[in-house]
């Protein structure tokens, strides 16, 4: 596809961007409610209900622009290191969210920690799609 | 060798403070989505704000030169600026933001 030397290209990848704001920026402040670093004031359901639609909205985000991203050069992205790495953890990670962290009773601080681990992993794959081309 | 050689040289270094830097945005993007909540994340919005400063100021610094050719790294700083002169979260600080997100993105091709 031409897509991948068109200036649409980054302009997909900032929508990309702005999802990992949503997604990732609202699940790590849940984790750190959880941790008992911020939001005191407010019970963690409360903050996780909060946060709940931009969370989603994220999600919806990345899972659109994502896999427009991969058809624009399938084959540089399916032999890229990085973004092998990038799926099977997020495959670990989407598992992980949508089981252990979103049921309440199982949350915990490991539960935080964890989490906060695999979409921190998550993003440095991501990022670092364009140092290991190959 | 040098921390800037190492840093540019080593497999490990660009992609770690890049993906800091991508955190900070996320960091700062949760901090201003719940207005009930953004005066009590104003601290954490300033960490996220930190992380930004010093990872931006790194990899700027890894490839100075490479970066002052670039027509949107310099667009990128224009916005930088003005984005210091609006009311933290307000609507045109947040499409400033979205305006800097293209601008840094645009960086590997003009």
């Amino acid at each position: 596809m031409v897509l991948k030397n068109s200036w649409l290209f980054p302009v997909i990848q900032s929508v990309h961007l702005v999802g990992i704001a949503l997604l990732v920026g609202t699940v790590v402040l849940v984790d750190l409610r959880l941790l008992g670093y911020v939001l005191g004031r407010y019970t963690v359901s409360e903050v996780s209900r909060g946060f709940a639609r931009w969370t989603r909205a994220g999600l919806a985000i990345m899972l659109t622009t994502g896999p427009v991203l991969f058809a624009s050069d399938v084959t540089r992205y399916s032999r890229n290191p990085a973004f092998l790495f990038k799926m099977a953890v997020l495959v670990g990670t989407l598992a992980f969210h949508f089981t252990t962290h979103q049921r309440v009773e199982r949350r915990g601080k490991l539960v935080a920690l964890v989490s906060i681990a695999l979409w921190t992993c998550v993003v440095l794959g991501g990022r670092a799609i364009a140092d290991f081309d190959i | 060798m040098s921390l800037q050689t190492f840093l540019r040289e080593s497999t490990w270094g660009y992609p770690i403070i890049s993906a800091i830097h991508v955190l900070g945005i996320a960091w700062f993007g949760g901090t201003v989505l719940i207005p009930q909540f953004v005066p009590e994340l104003r601290k954490w919005r300033y960490i996220g704000l930190a992380l930004l400063l010093m990872t931006g100021l790194i990899l700027f610094w890894l490839h100075p030169v490479q970066y002052s050719n670039s027509l949107s790294f310099r667009v990128k700083m224009v916005l930088l600026i003005v984005l210091t002169r609006t009311k933290p979260a307000s609507p045109a600080s947040l499409a400033l933001w979205g305006g800097i997100i293209v601008a840094s993105r645009a960086i590997a091709f003009w």
